[in-house]
């Protein structure tokens, strides 16, 4: 990837951290440490973001409780549009499957107050998002597994109300369409559908008809559990009864048993041994992954990106079915990963944990999908710095398959800028190893007496870089204090001049810089010494600043005059008893103290350059 | 309101929908009609296909052939409507039709399309795309058909 690229991807993500006052991108473990219903909103609105994170029972981080915060935030996000339909929709599933069951009711009634609101909004006929946000949670509810319901005391009124509107015709035509699937399928749960009593024959019909949908819709709401069986085994038949694969006809008793005990048909892979595999271009999930160091914690982040979707963003989840592909022997056609056991699938599949990630930062969860472990140690990034592309390895049952090949860029890093710890310290000494294990990046180790510190930068980035050991500013001068005030003058007497301010304190000296040994180790890649000669380098600390001279006393206040006084005598005559005088001059304002002066800067260290063959 | 759906009777242009509408305001009112992109999409060896769209009533209606001789499945309730902007509709029909069987014909009514229908919003939508996703299994191989239609606002 070239550089402007980068730069772009990297300022959309800072643009977006700002719309929301949270950082974003926003990995999982980032937001269990929000634990808020905002950052949940936040985290779920970013593209690729995994619903794993709404599941109580995943591997990976997750929300610790859904408060009614938390759900209020989680439902109002998605009908103001700023959750996908998708990744809200499998989040709120994961919650209903994961809860504990007191938790459950709470939750659905929370939905379905929603879903009464926005059913009535006349957006519903006119907004097509809006439309499709509805059309979500009427499908979260009306296909959610069995016996998970909110309070009666709260849905039945809503649904008595429903009911009215419709006789009444007091729905749109949206709105109505929804609200009549609604109901039908709540009648359902009483075992009427279409005004009879649901019943084998019944079903022996619609399987004959290949009534999928009514079935489904029969095998996921029917209160008899024996209905519900006998409903999904038909769907398992109608499915057989199209399978392109014609030994699934041929077995297809067997086939249908295995799918009603496991839920989908796993191929052995140990009797049919793997020809080929690979991924279909067209639908797997690829990524360019960015590495952002946090070097002074040696901590990592992974994000991700796609070339038609720069914005920068967590990975996404691996799914692997319908992308990853294999030829398998004695299998008539080519097969993926299985289904969910809820869609009875019958075609020949690959079994989730016959798959394996050759990959460190990859780990399976209950769901059946791949996740990024996307807070990471720098130590573990370190080695991929030598590789063209984040490669993710697929072994089938342990055997190789096929590889996913993602791009692979780090961010530049914080410069290793070392300094002294107070004022005026010397820089530490430094040794550092500089490596090329790639034309595309440099590694640089540092050790120090604060440990060992490493960096990746690309090669791009490298005059942007630097390494070095700073001797610590010196301490600024004291400013100097200021003069007294003058003393007030009598009646009729000048006030006295200010006292003089303070000389301000010299600044201290910089401390030198360390000394650094550099071990330039370029391999078999040719490196580019001169950079990293200027890259690296030892700096004095610059001195101190000299203290402000104290500012003089301002002069005291002039006395105040005295009128003159008179009187007349006998023969008529003024005679001026006291002249009187003028009011005083305030004091003249006290001399200022010198300002101190600047503290000498630091020397550098001394820089060794040894070039490693 | 008033509101009429007619079939212009031509086959190539397959689909057209409109509606007048005569709400109280003082926002511009807009009518719709939508036209098949490339008229030759309908049909192929397997199946053909009628699309018009009914606004007022918010359905897309879609009657299919099976020219096969063996049954043709339409994933019923895997239908969509991909608009211009990216957006996408769920559509499902009223009622389970099932599997079409070999040379059969069956007309459903998938729902619901929003539209709006008066303002600038509406007279966005001039010139833009709506793709009909229809996945199927089709002589027992999946095979996803994609009708596309233009719409077109007309001031009334």
């Amino acid at each position: 990837m070239r550089l402007p690229v980068l730069a772009v991807i990297v300022s959309v993500g800072m643009a977006a951290a700002c719309v929301t006052g949270l950082p974003l991108p926003m990995t999982a473990a980032e937001l269990v440490r929000y634990d808020s219903g905002p950052a949940l909103v936040a985290y779920l609105g970013q593209p690729d973001a995994s619903p794993a994170v709404c599941d109580p029972r995943a591997r990976g981080p997750h929300v610790a409780a859904f408060t009614a915060d938390i759900r209020h935030a989680l439902i109002g996000g998605f009908v103001d549009g700023k959750i996908a339909a998708v990744p809200w929709r499998r989040c709120v599933e994961a919650a209903l499957n994961g809860l504990p069951a007191d938790q459950v009711p709470s939750m659905v009634d929370d939905v379905m107050l929603s879903y009464r609101k926005v059913l009535k909004d006349s957006d519903l006929e006119t907004d097509p998002a809006f439309a499709e946000r509805v059309a979500t949670i009427q499908r979260l509810y009306v296909d959610r597994p069995f016996g998970l319901d909110g309070h009666a005391t709260v849905l039945a009124p809503f649904l008595d109300d429903l009911r009215t509107s419709l006789a009444t015709n007091k729905l749109g035509a949206v709105a109505r369409t929804f609200a009549a699937e609604l109901i039908a399928t709540v009648d359902l749960e009483h075992g009427i559908w279409q005004g009879r009593r649901v019943d084998l024959p019944m079903m022996d019909a619609l399987a004959a008809a290949g009534n999928e949908m009514t079935l489904a819709r029969f095998a996921e709401r029917l209160r008899e559990p024996g209905l519900r069986e006998q409903a999904k085994r038909r769907i398992v038949r109608v499915h057989v009864a199209l399978s392109a694969f014609d030994e699934v006809h041929a077995d297809a008793a067997a086939v249908e048993d295995a799918v009603m005990r496991d839920g989908y048909n796993r191929v052995a892979l140990d009797e049919h041994h793997l020809v080929r595999a690979w991924f279909d271009e067209n639908k797997a999930a690829i990524r360019n992954v960015l590495v952002r160091q946090r070097v002074w914690q040696q901590s990592a982040t992974l994000l991700g990106y796609a070339l038609q979707r720069p914005t920068l963003s967590v990975l996404p989840e691996l799914a692997f079915r319908g992308s990853l592909w294999a030829e398998l022997q004695s299998v008539s056609h080519p097969v993926t990963l299985c289904d969910s056991k809820q869609a009875l699938d019958p075609t020949p599949c690959i079994a989730i944990s016959s798959v394996s990630l050759g990959s460190p930062f990859t780990y399976l969860d209950n769901g059946g999908l791949f996740h990024f472990r996307d807070n990471v140690g720098e130590k573990e990034v370190i080695p991929l710095a030598a590789r063209d592309a984040f490669a993710l390895p697929v072994a089938l049952d342990g055997q190789p398959a096929v590889s996913l090949l993602w791009g692979l860029s780090y961010e530049r890093p914080e410069n290793l800028d070392f300094s002294g710890p107070g004022h005026g310290d010397r820089g530490p000494d430094l040794d550092v190893r500089v490596e090329h294990p790639n034309q595309r990046r440099y590694v640089f180790t540092v050790h120090s007496d604060r440990g060992e510190h490493v960096a990746v930068v690309e090669t791009a980035d490298l005059a942007a870089f630097h390494v070095a050991s700073r001797g610590a500013q010196g301490e600024d001068g004291s400013n100097g204090t200021p003069g007294s005030t003058g003393t007030s003058g009598g009646t009729c007497s000048d006030g006295g001049q200010g006292g003089p301010g303070g000389d301000g304190g010299n600044g201290g000296n910089g401390g030198d810089g360390g000394n650094i040994n550099v071990v330039i180790a370029c391999g078999l890649v040719p490196c580019d010494v001169d950079l990293i000669k200027r890259i690296i380098f030892s700096a004095g600390g610059n001195g101190g600043g000299g203290g402000w001279g104290g500012a003089g006393g301002s002069g005291g206040s002039g006395g105040s005059g005295r009128s003159p006084s008179t009187h007349t005598d006998s023969d008529g005559n003024t005679i001026v008893d006291d002249p009187g005088c003028s009011p005083g001059s305030s004091g003249a304002t006290g001399p200022s103290g010198a300002n101190g002066w600047s503290g000498q800067a630091g020397r550098p260290g001394r820089v060794a350059v040894q070039i490693a063959r | 309101m008033g509101a009429v759906t007619h079939d212009i009777g031509i086959t190539k242009v397959v689909a057209l929908g409109f509606v007048l509408l005569a709400f109280a305001g003082c926002a511009t009112q807009y009518a719709y009609d939508f036209h098949l992109t490339d008229p030759a999409t309908v049909e192929d060896h397997d199946v053909s296909a009628q699309i018009r769209i009914d606004v007022v009533a918010a359905a897309v209606l879609l009657e299919l052939t099976n020219k096969t001789d063996e049954v043709l499945e339409v994933e019923w309730a895997a239908i969509t409507l991909t608009r211009s902007d990216g957006t996408v509709t769920s559509l499902r029909p009223d009622v389970d039709l099932g599997w079409i069987q070999p040379h059969a014909t069956v007309a459903t009514r998938l729902f619901a399309i929003a539209l709006p229908r008066s303002g600038r919003k509406a007279a966005a939508y001039e010139g833009q795309r709506f793709d009909l996703n229809l996945p199927a299994v089709v002589r027992r191989e999946p095979k996803l058909y994609h009708y596309t239609l233009s719409a077109h606002v007309r001031q009334l």
